[in-house]
């Protein structure tokens, strides 16, 4: 397999095969007799320049997602536990869960935001969905705020199910913090320890591999759903 | 009313390399014209990301050529100017002429 052709598969996973093609073969065209070295560099260069938001994205996604998720932790109270009769590590459970998503729900905002812009709808419906997520879980527990937030969820599926494209948008979304979440319980099982709740490998695959695992869904599914 | 510029600089030499080129305007050309004209060296990832957003704004639209050995058997494509891409090109231009009436920025040259 000559270096013309890896050049173009490698750049197919970040451009279309169509653009793929045409930069190798410009690159051929304008400078045919280039060596190995210049020639790779080239092509980094360029790889680079198509991946870099991605990459980005990806590296600030789960440390913005933990921060923006945490910044509503202030508002979380253990009083939850009398509101609605639970025990105790019942409450833990359902917070641990609630909070789980939350932070994958930011993560996938930024990521969005950083890779597709402000302006794209995937960013202003995970913006939202993230922020109704977090006042749910900080103040679900108070009646008058429950009924808040119910209108407002409903409102919130009433607008994106009312369009071909926010439909797809909302799938995107739910498929990719779905594949995050389960990706993160499978680590979990997989590392459990039963002396810690969240060992250091635990920690250290969760924040490389849940976003890698989140980001990729995304684009993906927005190839197949959105980018046709 | 006009519509407002909003094209940025590189933008405006890309559309003018592909309006000069006219039939063989494609990724190798462009930048070689470019090169000649602007006295400006630019990377391919520049130009090939400022032909995505001008395509993706529609003021640039592309077809496939043909395929040559030189090029490992892979096709050209060929960019052309659409017409909401011409009109923008000649507000931004019109743009510039109005701002440099009366101004003797080229020593001598009149504009406008």
């Amino acid at each position: 397999m000559d270096r013309a052709n890896i050049a173009e598969w490698l750049l197919r996973q970040v451009v279309d095969p169509v653009r793929a093609s045409e930069i190798v073969g410009d690159q051929l065209e304008a400078r045919p007799t280039v060596g190995n070295l210049r020639f790779w560099i080239s092509i980094s260069l360029l790889l680079l320049r198509f991946s870099w938001r991605t990459l980005v994205g990806v590296a600030a996604s789960p440390v913005m997602g933990v921060f923006l998720a945490s910044a509503f932790l202030v508002f979380v109270n253990p009083r939850l536990e009398n509101t609605l009769g639970l025990s105790e590590r019942t409450v833990v459970h359902l917070q641990s869960y609630l909070i789980g998503v939350s932070v994958l729900l930011w993560a996938e905002t930024v990521f969005s935001l950083v890779r597709l812009g402000w302006r794209n709808s995937l960013t202003c419906v995970g913006l939202i969905a993230s922020a109704l997520w977090s006042c749910s879980f900080a103040f679900f527990w108070q009646p008058a705020y429950a009924v808040v937030l119910t209108i407002l969820w409903a409102g919130f599926f009433v607008f994106c199910l009312s369009s071909s494209k926010r439909r797809r948008t909302l799938a995107i979304l739910c498929c990719s913090v779905l594949a995050a979440w389960l990706t993160a319980f499978a680590l979990y099982a997989v590392f459990w320890d039963p002396y810690s709740v969240f060992g250091k490998w635990q920690a250290i695959a969760a924040l490389f591999l849940v976003p890698i695992v989140e980001s990729s869904t995304t684009m993906f599914l927005r190839r197949k759903l959105i980018a046709r | 009313m006009n519509t407002p510029y909003s094209l940025g600089e590189f933008e405006q030499i890309v559309l003018l390399a592909i309006l000069r080129l006219d039939d063989s305007a494609y990724g190798v050309t462009i930048q070689a014209e470019i090169r000649t004209c602007a006295g400006r060296k630019t990377t391919p990832g520049a130009l090939y990301t400022t032909l995505d957003r001008l395509e993706q704004k529609g003021l640039v639209s592309s077809m496939c050529g043909e395929s040559t050995p030189a090029r490992g058997g892979r096709a050209k494509r060929f960019y052309s100017l659409t017409t909401e891409g011409l009109n923008r090109l000649k507000n931004a231009q019109s743009a510039f002429q109005r701002l440099l009436v009366g101004l003797d920025l080229l020593g001598g040259e009149s504009h406008g």
